[in-house]
C-alpha cells in the first residue's frame, strides 16, 4: 500500500464518518453513554476506596513504651516502630506526663479525681502507629511487640477488621460493577457497529466487485471506527470532568457537618482523572477500531 | 478471454444454476447473453466475477484458472474487468467523480493519476459536468454512464454488463448500448452483455448467446453483413474520437 493510499484511507475514514453521520452519531452516543456510566462507578469506587483508607488511618495502634528508656533508647524504638513492613506513620513520642493531661482532658470533670488522689502518674509513654493495610493489623500487632523496649501493644482489631472487610467488599461490588458496564457496552457497542456495518453491507460489496483487497476495504471502517470512539470517549471525558468539578466546588460550600465531611473526601480529578482518559481512550480506540475490524470480517468473505 | 468448459453449477439447495456449459469468447468481441429470468444469465456473470464458484468443469477470465485461483488473487482478477450492474451500484456517498476514482484508488494509483484520469473518463461518457453530483441527483441514465465510467476507468480486457438498460428509460437503452459498442470498437474491450431483451439484442449484429434452464442453447455469430435499423453502432470508431468529450454521445444516432 503506498503513501498516498494510506493518506486516502484516513482521509476516507473521515469522509465516511461525516457522509453516514446519522450512524455515527448513533454510535458516537451509545458509546458515550457507556463510557459515562463506566467513569461514574470509578470514580465513585476510587472516592469509596479513598475514604475507606482515611477512616483506616485514623485507626492507630497504642504502642506502650518501658518508662526506664532514655531519649536514646526511645529514638531507637521509634526507628525501629518504623522500619516495621505496613506500618505507614509512626507520631512523636507522647510523654507520660502527655499521656496523663491527654487523659485529664478526655474525661470531662474527672481532672479533680485524678489531679486529686493521683500523686504518682502510672502511664508510661507511648507512640500512635498507624498502618497502611489494616487486614495485616494483628500481624503488625505482634512484630510491634516484639521490639526491644515496647511493653505493651493496644489496637482495635475489631475495627480493624470490620474496616477491611468493607473495603474489600467496596472494592469487589466496584470491580464487578465496572466489568459488567464494560461488557454491557461492549455488546451495545458492537451491535452499533454491526448495524452501521449492515447499512454499508451494499457498499463493502461495491469495492469487493471493483476489485478492493480486504485490507482496502477494512483500513477505513476501522479508522472510522477510531475516531468514533476517540469522539465518544473525549466528550464522555469531558462530561465527567465538568460534573465531577461541579460536585467538587458545590462540596466546598456545605455547612452541614456529615455530608461536607464525607464530600471532603473527594479525591481531586487530576489526581485520577488521567487515569480515566487513558481508560476510555484505550476503550475507544479497542472497541470501535477492533471492533469494526472483527464484524467487517465476514462481509469480506469472496 | 472467457473460456468455460463442461462448467456445473449446483447451488447448496440444490438447485442447478447451469449444466455442462462450454462456450469461448475471444478478446475484442462482443456478446450478448440473452435469456429469461432464471435462466442461468446471472449465474454465468457470478461465475465470472467469483462471487460464486462454479460446482464442477474449469473457468478461465483474462489468463486466470477460476478453478485454482485462490481468494487473495480475486481482487487482482476483478481488476482486469470492468462491471456494470442493472442497478448501478454506485456507493451513494460518493460523487460522481470519487465514484470513478475509487476504482483507481484500489489498485494503488497515485492521486496525480487519478486527477488526470477520471475527467478523461467522465468526458468520455459525457457526465464531465456533473462530477460533483451525488448519485441521487441525477438521471439513470447518467448514473448508468457513471457506472461504466467506474467500469472502463482501470482500462478493463473485459467489460461485463448485467443488464445494463433495465432500470433506464428505453429511449437511453440505445445511448448506453452504442456507448459499449464503442469501447468494443475503439480500445478492443472485450465486452460481455447479459440480458433479456432479446428484442433489442436484434437489432445489433453481435454474436448471440441464449441460455435457457442453465444450457447454452444456441450461439449465433455476428453476421458478416449489418442488419438494417443499425446505424453507427457497428462502425469502427477512431481511438482518437474516444479522447474527445462528447465524442461518443455525438456520434449516436437512433432512428428505429
Amino acid at each position: 500500500m503506498t503513501g498516498s493510499s494510506i493518506r486516502y484511507l484516513i482521509k476516507e475514514g473521515g469522509r465516511s464518518l461525516v457522509a453516514n453521520r446519522m450512524m455515527s452519531l448513533a454510535s458516537i452516543m451509545v458509546q458515550m453513554v457507556c463510557f459515562l456510566l463506566i467513569g461514574a462507578s470509578l470514580l465513585f469506587s476510587a472516592n469509596i476506596d479513598g475514604f475507606l483508607k482515611s477512616v483506616e488511618r485514623r485507626n492507630q495502634i497504642a504502642v506502650y513504651v518501658d518508662p526506664e528508656l532514655d531519649d536514646q533508647g526511645i529514638a531507637r524504638v521509634r526507628n525501629q516502630l518504623g522500619s516495621i513492613e505496613t506500618v505507614e506513620y509512626v507520631g512523636d513520642y507522647v510523654t507520660p506526663q502527655e499521656g496523663l493531661e491527654s487523659l485529664v482532658r478526655d474525661m470531662e470533670g474527672g481532672n479533680i479525681i485524678f489531679t486529686d488522689l493521683i500523686s504518682d502518674n502510672p502511664l508510661p509513654g507511648l507512640f500512635r502507629v498507624s498502618i497502611s493495610d489494616l487486614s495485616q493489623q494483628k500481624q503488625v500487632m505482634d512484630k510491634l511487640k516484639r521490639v526491644q523496649g515496647v511493653i505493651n501493644v493496644r489496637g482495635s482489631t475489631d475495627l480493624a477488621d470490620t474496616l477491611a472487610s468493607i473495603r474489600n467488599m467496596v472494592t469487589f461490588m466496584g470491580l464487578a460493577v465496572v466489568t459488567i458496564l464494560a461488557i454491557v457496552s461492549l455488546v451495545i457497542t458492537a451491535n452499533t457497529i454491526k448495524l452501521t456495518i449492515l447499512n454499508r453491507k451494499r457498499e463493502i460489496g461495491i469495492m469487493r466487485l471493483v476489485g478492493a483487497t480486504n485490507g482496502f476495504i477494512r483500513l477505513p471502517f476501522v479508522i472510522e471506527g477510531i475516531y468514533i470512539g476517540l469522539i465518544a470517549a473525549g466528550l464522555a471525558f469531558g462530561l465527567i470532568w465538568w460534573a465531577y468539578s461541579y460536585l467538587t466546588a458545590m462540596s466546598a460550600e456545605w455547612t452541614n457537618g456529615f455530608v461536607k465531611d464525607i464530600f471532603s473526601y473527594l479525591i481531586p480529578f487530576e489526581e485520577i482523572g488521567w487515569k480515566i482518559f487513558v481508560c476510555f481512550a484505550a476503550g475507544g480506540i479497542f472497541v470501535s477500531g477492533i471492533g469494526s475490524s472483527f464484524f467487517i470480517g465476514r462481509h469480506l468473505k469472496v | 478471454m472467457i473460456k468455460f468448459v463442461n462448467v456445473n453449477k449446483v447451488y447448496p439447495n440444490g438447485t442447478s444454476g447451469l449444466e455442462n456449459v462450454n462456450l469461448s469468447i475471444e478478446d475484442g468481441e462482443f456478446v450478448f447473453v440473452v435469456g429469461d429470468s432464471g435462466s442461468g444469465k446471472s449465474t454465468l456473470v457470478k461465475l465470472i466475477l467469483t462471487e460464486e464458484r462454479h460446482t464442477s468443469g474449469r473457468i478461465y477470465v483474462n489468463d486466470y484458472d477460476l478453478s485454482r485461483i485462490k481468494n487473495r488473487h480475486i481482487p487482482a482478477l476483478r481488476r482486469t474487468m470492468g462491471v456494470v450492474f442493472q442497478d448501478f451500484r454506485l456507493i451513494p456517498t460518493m460523487n460522481v467523480y470519487d465514484n470513478v476514482a475509487f476504482a483507481l484508488r484500489v489498485t494503488n494509483i497515485p492521486s496525480r493519476e487519478i486527477k488526470k484520469r477520471v475527467p478523461y473518463i467522465l468526458n468520455l461518457v459525457g457526465l464531465e459536468a456533473k462530477s460533483k453530483a451525488m448519485p441521487t441527483q441525477i438521471s439513470g441514465g447518467e448514473q448508468q454512464r457513471v457506472a461504466l465510467a467506474r467500469a472502463l476507468a482501470n482500462n478493463p480486457m473485459l467489460l461485463l454488463a448485467d443488464e445494463p438498460t433495465g432500470n433506464i428509460d428505453p429511449n437511453l437503452t440505445f445511448e448506453i448500448m452504442e456507448l459499449l459498442i464503442e469501447i468494443n470498437h475503439a480500445a478492443k474491450t472485450t465486452v460481455l452483455v447479459v440480458t433479456h431483451e432479446q428484442d433489442m439484442v436484434s437489432h445489433f449484429n453481435k454474436r448471440i448467446i441464449t441460455i435457457n434452464k442453465g444450457r447454452i442453447v444456441s450461439d449465433a455469430p455476428a453476421q458478416k453483413k449489418r442488419r438494417t435499423g443499425l446505424i453507427h453502432s457497428a462502425d469502427p470508431a477512431p481511438v482518437s474520437a474516444l479522447a474527445e468529450p462528447n465524442a461518443i454521445r455525438r456520434r449516436t444516432v437512433y432512428d428505429w
